[in-house]
């Protein structure tokens, strides 16, 4: 089990990320696994070059995110796995990939969706796919950076 | 007379201090602007509220960010997509801000290579600098 980090943040890589995670983790690879910015060659580059360099970041779509961050879990590299929303987090356990902890450390506001926490917010479908990673043994938190006391996603959904 | 359009874009309050206080060395500024992420901002929010300090799409631009890889910096990046005559660097200090708000140059390459060089020779490791100077 060598993912360090599985992490819902809507901004992917960014300071905190960089500055505070990467650091804390010490890891030298990054897998992003979202489609919007698999599929838009400009995104790519961007993000790519938000992390630092000596670090590697692969930006996956959904299909091919699942499959290699099932093998990078059983491989012995310390490997950051970043997603936009808990709904794909859901997708890779519902695929048999298994993590114990999901950190939520960033999720807009906006109608419709609740504020849980800070800067973290979910839309109704978010709310039931934590539910749902609760339910199958992910322990779901809510935590900005590293040192901040996490919060129990549980704890929050009233 | 500047030919170009400034935009400092930072976390917090820092790009509007930025500002403030390049005015307190060069005295009133015109068409330079700070655009600073605020915590309750969305990568969404940000980019809106950079893309009205950008204006017109067709005016040379220059965007300074405070730290590659950070948000305002990201979305400034991506916001550039639309400013076909943007042209942004990271790292923004106030050396590098200094000889952009003074610049009469034109925003070309040159001159970008310019003021890259000018923020970078203003870190220095003075207490080494001046230690090679004691007999």
């Amino acid at each position: 089990m060598t993912l360090k980090l599985v992490r819902v943040d809507d901004r992917l890589i960014h300071g905190q990320v960089v500055a505070i995670w990467l650091k804390a983790l010490n890891a030298r690879r990054i897998v992003i696994v979202d489609d919007r910015t698999a599929r838009d060659e400009f995104l790519r580059e961007v993000i790519t070059l938000a992390a630092p360099s000596g670090v590697d970041v692969e930006v996956l779509d959904l299909a091919s995110g699942t499959e290699r961050v099932r093998a990078l879990a059983v491989n012995s590299e310390p490997v950051f796995v970043l997603m936009r929303s808990p709904l794909v987090a859901l997708h890779l356990r519902e695929a048999g990939v298994e993590f114990p902890l999901l950190n939520v450390g960033g999720l807009g506001a906006g109608p419709s969706r609740k504020p849980l926490y800070r800067n973290i917010s979910a839309s109704p479908d978010e709310m039931a796919a934590m539910r749902q990673l609760e339910s199958m043994g992910t322990t779901v938190e809510l935590r900005i950076v590293e040192n901040d006391r996490p919060v129990a996603f549980k704890s929050v959904d009233k | 007379m500047r030919g170009f359009r400034i935009l400092v874009a930072a976390h917090g309050d820092l790009a509007d201090a930025f500002l403030a206080t390049a005015e307190m060395i060069c005295g009133q500024l015109e068409d330079v602007h700070a655009v600073g992420l605020l915590p309750a901002d969305s990568p969404e929010s940000y980019s809106e509220r950079l893309l009205a300090a950008a204006g017109d799409p067709g005016d040379s631009l220059l965007i300074l960010t405070d730290l590659a890889g950070g948000t305002p910096h990201n979305v400034a990046l991506v916001a550039t997509r639309r400013l076909p005559k943007a042209v942004l660097i990271s790292g923004v200090n106030l050396a590098v801000l200094i000889e952009a708000v003074t610049s009469t140059d034109a925003l070309d390459g040159e001159s970008v290579e310019r003021l890259v060089a000018s923020g970078r020779e203003a870190l220095v490791n003075a207490s080494q600098m001046l230690a090679a100077r004691q007999p």
